[in-house]
């Protein structure tokens, strides 16, 4: 079965970056990634059907190792996972019209990277924490107490009552760590913990310069919560989190 | 020791949390050909948490007994988070 070829877009560059084509493999298929220029603006692409593509463990790779690449000699404005177009003219069009966007994008992540942190309060420590909570430790008290089981609201209840004391942890978090980092970052995003224990989820556009004084800044906060967090520090990306443009057909909604 | 980053490929979920919906997002509808199509740019998303989430929680802090305590570690509720996220284009 053959499907219509389009181009699958992986973000802009400068037209004038030392471009070079890179061999990948996408859905199972071969292809080769080329640029689409308009005016000093050029979309990276490559020959793929025109279909919805999985997010499957070997088409993320290639997506995210096409744009790091790049990113190792050029600044790239990032296309999100799986947008495809039916040919090298759409790809100019789209150019075309967010011409203006990218060339104002382009100066604000130039010799930026971004990075991330997650971190994740360890089990008994936010257990303990709770414990040390009169509020928390009264409600666990009475569920205890229940000879029956708990009733559906009052475990509810007390869900809603855990849930507040974790967002307190995240804003201690956000005040302790976040903020001394976002001052040194040009940027900084604290995005929307995920699961019960991650009391940080943050980004931060970081300029080379101080690339530096940042992994040491988050070195000193690591050593202090080391023993009653879990740190992940990821990075460098492209600037995924401060770049948001969410593009529709006018007719569409 | 201290701690450096990294993008190794353990990271998978970093990736996915970056590259499914951040960046640049074109619609469904406005993929394929874009001849003659006016763009627009949107920014609309609801995240609804649930009474599930709630839960969690009290289990994750030890408010609740045994009875409801499941075997939810880390990793199984970072890909549960599609169930507790109602993303609305």
């Amino acid at each position: 079965m053959s499907m219509d070829q389009g181009v699958y877009l992986f973000g802009v560059i400068k037209a004038d970056a030392d471009f070079k084509q890179e061999k990948i493999k996408l859905d199972g298929n071969t292809t080769k990634t080329y640029t689409v220029p308009y005016k000093d603006q050029a979309m990276v692409v490559a020959q793929a059907p025109v279909k919805i593509y999985d997010p499957t463990r070997e088409n993320l790779k290639t997506h995210q190792q096409v744009v790091a690449e790049l990113m190792t000699y050029t600044t790239v404005i990032p296309m999100s996972f799986g947008n495809v177009l039916e040919s090298d003219e759409d790809a100019e069009i789209l150019i075309k019209r967010l011409y203006d966007k990218f060339k104002k994008i382009f100066p604000t992540i130039e010799n930026k990277i971004e990075v991330g942190l997650k971190i994740i309060g360890n089990k008994d420590w936010m257990k303990e924490q709770a414990g040390n909570q009169e509020d928390l430790a009264k409600m666990k008290q009475a569920l205890q107490d229940t000879k029956q089981s708990a009733t559906h609201y009052d475990k509810m209840r007390a869900g809603e009552a855990a849930q507040k004391f974790v967002q307190g942890i995240h804003l201690d978090f956000e005040r302790e760590v976040f903020r001394p980092l976002a001052n040194i970052a040009d940027a900084a995003k604290s995005n929307e913990v995920i699961g019960e224990r991650m009391v940080l989820n943050a980004s931060f556009l970081v300029d080379l310069s101080k690339e530096k004084e940042f992994d040491e800044k988050v070195n000193e906060f690591y050593e202090k919560w080391k023993d009653r967090t879990e740190f992940k520090y990821t990075g460098p990306w492209p600037a995924y989190n401060f770049i948001d443009i969410k593009i529709k057909a006018e007719d569409a909604s | 020791m201290a701690i450096q980053k990294s993008t190794d490929s353990s990271s998978l979920a970093e990736v996915i949390d970056r590259i499914l919906d951040k960046g640049i997002v074109i619609d469904l509808y406005a993929r394929i050909s874009l001849v003659g199509i006016e763009l627009i740019t949107i920014e609309a998303r609801v995240v609804i948490a649930s009474v599930d989430t709630w839960l969690r929680y009290a289990e994750a802090v030890g408010l609740l007994r045994d009875e409801v305590q499941g075997e939810i570690d880390l990793e199984t509720s970072e890909e549960g988070r599609g169930q507790e996220q109602l993303n609305f284009a």
